[in-house]
């Protein structure tokens, strides 16, 4: 039993990012946080496909990337920028914001 | 970011290869994802009631008490004090507080990168009573979204350590599913086995398994909860089991 936890362990190791680079990504996109600001603040995704985002944080301080539609909570640190993996998403609107700074808000339009 | 995430998978690995197992008698309900996040502070209480026929079993509860950090984007760790009552033959022992553990979660790759987003567990239980052992605990963490429905599953080994320690190998599975409805509601079921020790194969009734329904979501900002009652399917479970976490988060 000992010996099958390792091999299924090992296995997941070796055959996740196969199973991945299988699937259909489509070119990055960017959403800058600028003055506490997302821009754009209306982003198109394709339907169907797993999607990076770069969040390109401009400011001097940490900022977090959340959205409970996409299910996503990330802190980017100031003057610093992270990859957000999404998708594949079906046709529709998903919000986000900023958790240190609520009012900033923006929508991901899959479509 | 690929090195930050290599360097977790080597301390891993490492420390799977010298993994070693104890014997709980109640473990903490609790289905981690494997998630960390970079600067979060937690405080957090999990507990366990268990409500069973027998005297031996009812009434047997374990709390836990634990702050938390998110080191940085792959790294969670956690201090944690348990209290529990402690089971024996025919009754259960008074209150009191039983090991100090250090529990660190590894993000393995950032959320949403592969078909499985991998995490693993790995804790040290040190006693806090006289002649009780301590333990480690390793656990191999999964995660997989279908838009609103999460499934997180947990593959669990303990092995204790010092003296009077039980050479064999404990494991189990938890598995937990819930349908993101809002923030504040999250409905779904949990699953909970304990295989017990790994080269002794003992039979369905003498493996504890539990099911039942559970409710997570936000109960105002920044304080989560996650409340389940766990239905006994097997012998060797209590009837009925309630469970709850309770974190804070700032």
């Amino acid at each position: 039993m000992l010996r099958l936890a390792v091999n299924l362990f090992l296995g997941i190791c070796i055959w996740l990012p196969v199973v991945s680079y299988a699937l259909v990504q489509s070119a990055p996109n960017t959403i800058v946080i600028k003055d506490h600001q997302f821009n754009p603040s209306q982003l198109i995704v394709p339907v169907g496909q797993k999607v990076q985002i770069i969040v390109d944080n401009q400011d001097p301080t940490a900022e977090e990337f959340e959205s409970f539609d996409l299910d996503r909570e990330q802190v980017v640190e100031g003057n610093k920028k992270i990859i957000v993996f999404i998708g594949p998403l079906k046709p529709g609107t998903y919000g986000y914001w900023a958790d240190y700074h609520q009012d900033s808000k923006g929508v991901i339009i899959a479509k | 970011m690929l090195n930050k995430y290599l360097r977790s998978w080597v301390i891993v690995i490492a420390f799977f290869c010298t993994i070693v197992f104890s014997r709980p008698a109640l473990a903490e309900k609790q289905v981690f994802a494997p998630d960390a996040e970079q600067g979060e502070w937690e405080l957090e209480n999990t507990g366990v009631y268990d409500i069973d026929p027998h005297k031996n079993k009812n009434a047997v509860q374990e709390y836990h008490y634990s702050i938390g950090y998110g080191v940085n984007s792959f790294w969670h760790t956690e201090l944690e004090l348990e209290a529990e009552t402690l089971p024996t033959d025919d009754a259960i022992t008074k209150f009191q507080a039983t090991h100090l553990e250090w529990e660190n979660i590894f993000q393995l790759a950032p959320k949403g990168k592969y078909w499985l987003d991998p995490g693993i567990y790995l804790a040290y239980e040190a006693p806090l009573i006289n002649k009780q052992v301590g333990q480690f605990e390793g656990k191999i963490l999964l995660e997989k979204d279908f838009q609103r429905i999460s499934n997180i599953l947990n593959i669990s080994f303990n092995q204790e350590v010092g003296e009077g320690a039980d050479p064999h190998t404990d494991a189990g599975i938890s598995w937990s599913t819930r349908y993101r409805f809002s923030r504040y509601f999250e409905p779904g079921f949990e699953y909970w086995n304990d295989f017990s020790a790994l080269d002794h194969h003992l039979d369905y009734n003498q493996q504890s398994h539990q099911v039942g329904p559970c409710f997570y979501g936000r109960l105002f900002k920044h304080l989560n909860y996650d409340i389940g009652y766990l239905f006994g399917i097997s012998d060797a479970a209590p009837k009925s089991e309630l469970k709850w976490v309770l974190e804070y988060e700032f």
